[in-house]
This record gives C-alpha cells, sequence and structure tokens, in this order.
C-alpha cells in the first residue's frame, strides 16, 4: 500500500510539476526580484538624485506641507512619505486624484521638486508580473497565477511524500552522476528550503482567498463589487474619515508631533504623515512608524490638525482572523525585513527557482537516460520540453537583462515607454524560446548561458555608459541601492558565464567522444 | 548576531550530518562509532538551538524565528556543498 501510494504521489508531483513548471519557475523569479523593488526602482530612475545621507523628520515633513499647501491645497487627503527608509529613499508627496494616488518625490531639504525621471514600469511592474502576469486580464492572470499557486503546494506536499530517503538523504549532493545528481539537487534545495517554500506558497494563496472563494463573502454579504467592498472594509476595520466641517483653519506646526511620535517609536521611525481635510478646522494628523515586523497594522498617533492636540495612540486590531491573515501576507511580503533578512528571502526566492530548474531538467534528464539505455529514438514530447526548458531556464534571465535594457536605451521620450520595456522583455523571451527551437538543446544551453552573462554582467557597465552612474560614483555618494543593483547583476553575470562556460566544456567532450 | 547564528547553525547541521554513516565514513574512512553519533546529533541540537536563541535574543519574537528559518537554509546548503 505504502508502495503504491508513494507512487501515485511521485506520478502526480512529476506531471503537475512538469504542466506549470515553466509558470511557476516565472512566479518564482519575478517574486524574487520582488524582494529588491525599491532597489530596482531606484536603478531605473537614474535621474533623481542619491537618498539623503542625513534625514530631519520634521524639516521634510514641513518641506512636503509648504509644496502641498501651495499645489493642492484642496485636496481631501496629504499623504507624507518620510525619506530614509528602503522603500521611501527620498521625500514622496501624494493625494488622491481622480480615483487615483497622484505622487511627487521632493528634495527633502527645500521641498522642490525633484527632477522627473524617465517613464518607467521600475522594480514595481517586474513584481507585479509574479501575480498579475501581464498582457492578460486581471481575472484570468488571478485565476491562473491562483491555480498554480495551489498545485504548487500539491507538488510541496507530493514532493515530500515522494522523498524516499527525506532524513537519510537530508546532506546528500553526489556531483557527476547525471539523474542521480539532478534528483539530489532538487531533493536538497526543495528540503532546505521548505519552511519557506510552504509559507510563501500558503500565504500566496491567502492573497487570492477572496478571488478563489468569492462564495464565502457573497453568501453574508451579497454577490458582486459591493459585497467584496463592504466586507474587506469591515475586516479591515477601515474608519471613513469625518466629513469637512467647511471651517478654514491652518494646519499646527506638525514638529511637535513628530517629536511625540519619534520619543514614542525611536528615532528616524517615523515613515507616513497623513493629513485629512487639510485646511479644514476638522483636520487630522495621522502618523505611523515604519513597520518592524509581519503585522502591518501597526500603533498610529491621532493629532488634531488645527490645535496641534495629541488625539488618540490608535492600538492597532489584533482580532484573530485578522492577525493571522496580516500575518502571513506581512510574511510573504516581507516588507519588514533589514537588510540581513531580505537578503536571506532573496537567496531563499532564488533557492526556491533552482528547485523549480532542476525539477523541470530532471524530467528531461530521466528520459534522456533511459532512451540511451534502451537506444531508442526521442519522443517528440521530450524533444519539446527540452527546447522549452532551455528558453525558461535561462530564456528567462536573458529577458529580465532585456527590460533593463530597453530602460537604457529606449528614447527618453518614446510614448508608453514603460509598456515597451515590458516588451522588451517578452520580444526577448519570444527570441531565446525561437533559438532553442533552431539550436540542438546542448548548445542552446551553453549560448543562452553565455547569453545571460552578458545581459546582466554588463548592466554596470551600460549604467556607466549611458548615465555616467559607475560603480566608483554610486559606491563613494553612498548610493547604496543603485551600487547593490550594479554589483548583484555583476555577480549573476558571472555566476551565468561560469554555469555556460562548464556546460560549453561538457558539450564539447560529448560531442567529441560521440 | 546574524554571522554568530549562521555559524551556530553550519556547526550544528555539520553535527548532524557527521552523526550519519555516509558522510562520516566520506571524512574519516569508517562508519561513526555509536559515541561519535550521539555527540554529533547532541552538537547538532546544541547549535541549532543556540542559533535559534540568538536570533530570538538579537531580533526579537516575532522576526527572530523568521531569521533563524532563513539561516538554516543557507547553512544547509552550505553544509551540503562542504560534504559534497
Amino acid at each position: 500500500m505504502t508502495g503504491g501510494f508513494r507512487q501515485s504521489t511521485s506520478w502526480v508531483h512529476t506531471w503537475v510539476g512538469l504542466l506549470l513548471g515553466s509558470l511557476l519557475y516565472f512566479i518564482f523569479l519575478t517574486g524574487t526580484a520582488g524582494y529588491f523593488d525599491s532597489e530596482i526602482d531606484r536603478w531605473m530612475r537614474p535621474e533623481l538624485p542619491p537618498p539623503p545621507a542625513t534625514v530631519d523628520s520634521a524639516r521634510a515633513a514641513d518641506a512636503a506641507l509648504r509644496y502641498l499647501n501651495a499645489h493642492e491645497a484642496g485636496a481631501e487627503r496629504w499623504t507624507i512619505q518620510l525619506p530614509g527608509h528602503r522603500d521611501t529613499p527620498h521625500l514622496v508627496a501624494s493625494w488622491p486624484h481622480d480615483g487615483h494616488m497622484e505622487e511627487q518625490a521632493l528634495d527633502a531639504d527645500s521641498g522642490e521638486p525633484l527632477a522627473t525621471p524617465r517613464e518607467t514600469g521600475g522594480g514595481q511592474l517586474l513584481y507585479r508580473m509574479h501575480w498579475r502576469l501581464h498582457y492578460l486580464p486581471a481575472g484570468a492572470a488571478l485565476w491562473l497565477v491562483g491555480a498554480a499557486t495551489v498545485f504548487l503546494l500539491v507538488s510541496l506536499v507530493s514532493g515530500v511524500v515522494a522523498h524516499k530517503r527525506f532524513f537519510s538523504d537530508f546532506f546528500t549532493f553526489r556531483a557527476g552522476k547525471g539523474q542521480r545528481s539532478w534528483l539530489d539537487a532538487h531533493n536538497v534545495l526543495g528540503v532546505m528550503t521548505l519552511p519557506f517554500q510552504f509559507m510563501i506558497t500558503y500565504s500566496g494563496l491567502i492573497f487570492f482567498a477572496v478571488t478563489l472563494m468569492p462564495w464565502v463573502v457573497s453568501a453574508h454579504y451579497g454577490a458582486g463589487p459591493a459585497g467584496q467592498g463592504q466586507f474587506l472594509a469591515e475586516f479591515s476595520a477601515w474608519q471613513a474619515p469625518a466629513a469637512p466641517s467647511g471651517t478654514p483653519a491652518p494646519l499646527a506646526p506638525v514638529a511637535p508631533m513628530l517629536a511625540q511620535a519619534e520619543q514614542r517609536w525611536g528615532r528616524g521611525s517615523v515613515q507616513v504623515v497623513e493629513v485629512l481635510n487639510p485646511g479644514d478646522a476638522s483636520a487630522r494628523v495621522q502618523i505611523a512608524p515604519v513597520l518592524t515586523g509581519p503585522l502591518r497594522n501597526v500603533e498610529v498617533m491621532v493629532f488634531d490638525g488645527a490645535s496641534g492636540a495629541l488625539l488618540e495612540t490608535r492600538a492597532p486590531s489584533r482580532r484573530g482572523t485578522l492577525t493571522v491573515a496580516e500575518g502571513m501576507l506581512g510574511l510573504h511580503e516581507g516588507l519588514f525585513a533589514g537588510p540581513v533578512l531580505r537578503w536571506l528571502y532573496a537567496l531563499s526566492g532564488l533557492l526556491g527557482t533552482a528547485m523549480v530548474a532542476t525539477g523541470l531538467v530532471l524530467w528531461t534528464v530521466k528520459r534522456r537516460q533511459k532512451l540511451e539505455r534502451d537506444q531508442g529514438r526521442p519522443h517528440r514530447g521530450l524533444r519539446l520540453v527540452e527546447r522549452l526548458n532551455v528558453a525558461t531556464v535561462f530564456g528567462l534571465p536573458v529577458a529580465i537583462g532585456a527590460y533593463f535594457w530597453a530602460n537604457r536605451l529606449l528614447p527618453i521620450d518614446l510614448a508608453d515607454r514603460a509598456g515597451w520595456e515590458a516588451h522588451a522583455l517578452f520580444i526577448a523571451w519570444g527570441a531565446t524560446l525561437l533559438h532553442a527551437c533552431l539550436r540542438p538543446p546542448p548548445r542552446a544551453w551553453v549560448e543562452q548561458g553565455a547569453l545571460a552573462a552578458g545581459a546582466l554582467g554588463l548592466l554596470p557597465v551600460l549604467n556607466a555608459l549611458t548615465d555616467g552612474q559607475h560603480l566608483g560614483a554610486s559606491w563613494a555618494g553612498g548610493d547604496w541601492a543603485m551600487a547593490g543593483f550594479d554589483l548583484t547583476a555583476l555577480a549573476l553575470g558571472s555566476a551565468f558565464a561560469w554555469i555556460a562556460w562548464r556546460l560549453h566544456r561538457r558539450a564539447r567532450r560529448t560531442e567529441a567522444g560521440a | 548576531m546574524p554571522l554568530l547564528a549562521l555559524a551556530l547553525a553550519c556547526v550544528g547541521f555539520a553535527g548532524l550530518a557527521l552523526a550519519m554513516d555516509r558522510h562520516h565514513q566520506r571524512l574519516w574512512k569508517r562508519p561513526a562509532s555509536s559515541a561519535a553519533r550521539w555527540l554529533g546529533r547532541a552538537v547538532g541540537l546544541l547549535g541549532l538551538g543556540a542559533a535559534l536563541a540568538v536570533c530570538l535574543l538579537g531580533a526579537g519574537g516575532a522576526v527572530g524565528p523568521v531569521l533563524w528559518l532563513g539561516l538554516l537554509s543557507v547553512a544547509g546548503v552550505v553544509v551540503v556543498l562542504a560534504l559534497a
């Protein structure tokens, strides 16, 4: 019975993995890049100055308020993101306009608008692709990624069940043994990152809970968007702001409010200052700290905008279901993670990406070796998967490289420039698929590996040539996001070069032997 | 702090691995004696436990376990590569 059950599980794992492998690889890789979305944003907007080295919260908030007062006095709400944090390196003022938020980056001292950067999708678009894909309508994309996530969970569970020697092979990797080595690598990558894989998959499903299981909400709130909106508002305990009184009143100085907040949470720990009904006697100033843990529902200090008096220190809601859901979503996004934990998130994501890649390769190596033993001819399906694998595993990094090259090489005033950056990604990806179909797979691996090495490894050079933002300058200027992007691209490029070189030697040996 | 926790986790995993015959044999050309097996497991539990303690003390109860699990993944891969 055990053997039968394990074999069926192994069958499910193999075929679910093959069917969704390419999509999961795309989700893993773009999602991993998402852990550095702000750093990628920085690289793709070279016009912005390096972030300020030291930040005076009160001075920055005053600068933003001066700008908002002069330009957006009639807005119903002002949101100020204070500089000096990873995801808000610059001072940013934003306000609602026609149902969306307009924003302007400002100099933290003078409040003058910063240079308008080029139009780009930035790290945000790349990160968005891992759940929203691209080109597909939202509904279709969410269902597709949602289904892939369900099947990833199935793959994880069936993978653990199908793994015959989970503990005795816990530390085992036997190199240079063909199929055996690929299986070892796939197992070790999966086992070592298992906590991360389960966390990321399960929490990913929680993001989709309302999409994938709409009837749970519909049964209580009625079908349709209105019911869903009401559910979300009640679930998140969102409070609508009070209506303006109609009596104008100037805003009290925010420096004392910030001083109280920093006294409570620590220096430099305030991230968001929000003014509701600015310019009105009923104005409220809400101050929120930077996230230090997975729960996004944080303490907020609310001040009377006219008198400056502290009205309340609103404790975060800690209702059971909300806290569990928030904890899961917070763990998934890792917004609270400092540099060390952020790199651990990214490494776990890369190891997960490698787990998917080794699984895909394993499927073909296993069948190839069987064919060689039986001296059979490769099946059409095997040849197709071999080619798809090259274009997935090495083609996607090439395509992501093309996204960054397009950012620097497309004309600055091109219409729909951000759209064309994304087109460049998918055109390049299509080209790698075409290339993989035209070349014998062992050569295609080498050539696309070398291409990925160039596409990523030469990004620092491209950066230096097009914008003069060479590593020396960004390093000396303390522009760590810019320097970090360049160094990471260099490291990834070197890794691909090493892999391509090894594959080249092996391909030559095989050709010489044949 | 993270470096200390990473080092402890590596030592812990190395202990657990060397308590297994296959890896013990590779390094010392003979299967692990029963004493060596128990020593390896003890080092393993103590190393991983100490790494958790360091993470909890350094990063608090909410973030500490996340940090610990992330470091375990890296330490595990490091030990596997060292033994390969």
